[in-house]
């Protein structure tokens, strides 16, 4: 049967975007800021591949992150696929190529990751990861430094009243040990939903009874500050201990300053199958998803051959950019400081070389566009100044025409100079 | 700060939806003849916003809304990611599989393919992968009940109260899916960020209604 399919050429697949002029500078200025941010907190950049062998990438991947990879084949049948998350290739490269770099290691990345999933806002098929991942350090101190420095990173992207959300898989963990994987996951399930209904059937069906279906019946509503771990610190045993690493993680944000910003939150419990310890997501008015998620992950190394405690989050740059403030000007200006009417001669486009190394943007033009017709063309570039070589020399050398919002004159490649000084765009 | 957002669906959840929220004292001028789609209520910091009930869960999963109120149906058909905290007493109804009288006791697990039609395509689609049974769905977005009179399909899966379009269109109930009620829905962040105002609201909630859960225990196997 003959179909009339329109022609794809031109157009692009559901969920990918191309990013240009202003929108593309912010996106970059993003990176740039984090990629900075990082580095301070003495974090090096590490750069995996875009794609690997499928079986690679699925090591400590989710059933759902495991749905949503791309998948391709080489040329000899080996499976291929895009990565989905950056923390698989990060925990690959700790327990193989750096495995003799000294301990804890502090790595970030920052790059594209792809998802088959349902675009939506700030959702996309493609879209840009950065990321921290502090690995061979188990103690409180490396879980807080990792969440101090989330906090930090939707500081310096200028996202208005964000809080942090953390949780402590390892006190879920604790409270659940032993029971059955169906039975778990009815909880868990119930928990995630804060659905106090279900989670009472839950909690019957597995037959669970005294202080600790209490404490499980409370998750969904243990919001709020160190209060809501006051139960679980009296309840002893593994269950006391995780309640206490995450008053301890809690006191040393306070200490970093930013335990304003924090909400502890004991029915956090998506991720089971990954995270071991905390937990957290980074969250902001208005956008009903988080801008960034990580917490503990210890077991993921060990799956590499190398047993090493791991923590780190990751964070979505279009999602931060969207929560940005309105009034963020985030991307610098693109209009070039200067346009030069097209030239041949050594000392015109000697200046020009001057000015781009001094870090002014200058375009020369390459259309043979003279006088009033320069000047409108870079009027709709975003500049106000024009220069043309007039071929005579004065004693003091060559002369220019320039052209700015005051007026028309003739300048010296000195008086030039001085002129650009005052170019602060 | 900004008012909490509530998202109300069109339909036969809606005036028991204004009642409730009348009862706690807002004005809450939406339905009722009224073409308005937003009623706000600055002094009791409140926002109500009216939608199709389907786009009920949508708009609480973005965060253009805070909160909603759906049907269990709307709701588990729409896979969204939201919380729900509160079940209502109204809106009962239940989700059957249903067709015609010949259908009744037969094994659907041996026929090779049965055309089902449904409002319900992902929820039916989820049942017949658990039963074990191949089928064909057909979606459509209205009158089901028709399809299976004309042949466009076997069965069908839809919502029914009291059985009364059932039975007016000769058909018969062959199993029951799940049990649905009216819902309280919560975006995930703003449960979090706004967790004191939210939890006000559903305490008000909570003290005028009587709260049950129904049975539903096809409903407990399905993970959402």
């Amino acid at each position: 049967m003959a179909t009339d399919r329109p022609s794809l050429r031109g157009h692009l697949p559901h969920g990918v975007q191309d990013l240009f002029l202003s929108e593309a500078s912010r996106r970059r200025q993003a990176e740039a800021v984090l990629r900075d941010l990082f580095a301070r907190w003495a974090y090096r950049e590490l750069i995996p591949p875009t794609f690997e062998y499928e079986d690679t990438l699925v090591i400590g991947a989710g059933s759902d992150l495991r749905q949503a990879m791309y998948r391709f084949f080489d040329r000899e049948g080996h499976t291929l696929a895009l990565r989905a998350d950056f923390t698989t290739q990060v925990a690959r490269m700790a327990a193989t190529k750096l495995l003799d770099q000294p301990l804890p290691l502090r790595c970030f990345y920052i790059g594209s990751v792809f998802r088959y999933e349902e675009p939506q806002v700030g959702h996309q098929r493609e879209f840009t990861q950065a990321g921290v991942e502090l690995i061979g350090a188990s103690t409180p101190a490396a879980d807080a430094e990792v969440v101090a420095l989330a906090a930090a990173a939707l500081e310096a992207l200028d996202v208005p009243n964000f809080q942090i959300i953390l949780g402590q898989m390892a006190l879920f963990r604790a409270l659940t040990a032993g029971l059955r994987a169906d039975d778990l996951e009815r909880i868990r399930a119930a928990i995630d939903q804060r659905n106090p209904f279900r989670l009472q059937k839950a909690l019957d069906a597995a037959g669970m009874t005294g202080s600790q279906r209490a404490l499980l019946a409370s998750l969904p509503e243990r919001i709020g500050g160190p209060e809501v771990l006051e139960e679980a610190l009296a309840f002893g045993g593994a269950v006391a201990s995780a309640a206490e690493a995450l008053a301890e993680v809690y006191r040393l944000l306070d200490a970093y300053g930013i335990a304003g910003r924090v909400i502890l939150d004991l029915g956090e419990v998506r991720g089971m199958d990954y995270y071991t310890g905390i937990t957290f997501r980074g969250v902001a008015p208005g956008l009903g998803w988080p801008l960034l998620s990580g917490g503990r992950y210890d077991e993921l190394l060990g799956q590499f051959g190398r047993p090493l405690a791991a923590v780190g989050f990751g964070l979505g740059i279009e999602r931060a950019l969207l929560a940005q403030a309105p009034q963020t000007c985030f991307a610098p200006s693109l209009a070039p400081h200067l346009v030069v009417q097209g030239c041949i001669h050594p000392p015109c486009l000697s200046l020009v070389r001057r000015l781009r190394q001094a870090g002014y943007r200058v375009e020369v033009d390459v259309l043979g566009r003279q006088g009033a017709d320069l000047r409108a063309y870079a009027h709709s570039q975003g500049c106000r100044r024009t220069l043309h070589c007039t071929g005579d020399s004065g004693p003091q050398g060559p002369l220019w025409q320039f052209s700015d919002e005051r007026g028309e004159r003739t300048v010296t490649g000195d008086q030039l100079w001085e002129e650009a000084k005052k170019w602060n765009d | 700060m900004e008012r909490l957002t509530v998202a109300l669906p069109k339909g036969r959840l809606l005036e028991p939806s204004v009642s409730l929220f009348q009862r706690l004292g807002y004005a809450c001028t939406l339905g009722n003849g009224s073409r308005q789609l937003v009623a706000d209520e600055p002094a009791a910091g409140l926002r109500f916003l009216l939608t199709k009930a389907s786009d009920v869960p949508v708009y609480v999963e973005y965060g253009a809304a805070d909160l909603g109120i759906v049907g269990q149906d709307v709701l588990r058909e729409s896979g969204r990611d939201v919380y729900e905290p509160l079940q209502l007493d109204f809106g009962h109804c239940r989700m059957v599989l249903a067709g015609a009288p010949h259908h009744v006791g037969r094994d659907f697990r041996l026929v090779s393919n049965v055309r089902v039609a449904t409002k319900y395509p992902r929820l039916a689609r989820a049942y017949f992968l658990q039963q074990g049974i191949s089928a064909e769905i057909i979606p459509l977005t209205g009158a089901v009940e028709l399809a299976p009179r004309v042949g466009l399909a076997d069965l069908l899966v839809d919502i029914v109260a009291t059985g009364q379009t059932l039975r007016e269109n000769g058909l018969v109930e062959l199993a029951e899916i799940m049990k649905c009620q009216a819902t309280l829905i919560v975006n995930r962040v703003a449960h979090r960020l706004r967790l004191a105002e939210i939890r006000c609201l559903l305490a008000a909630i909570e003290s005028v209604r009587e709260l049950r859960e129904p049975e539903s225990p096809q409903e407990e196997g399905r993970s959402p």
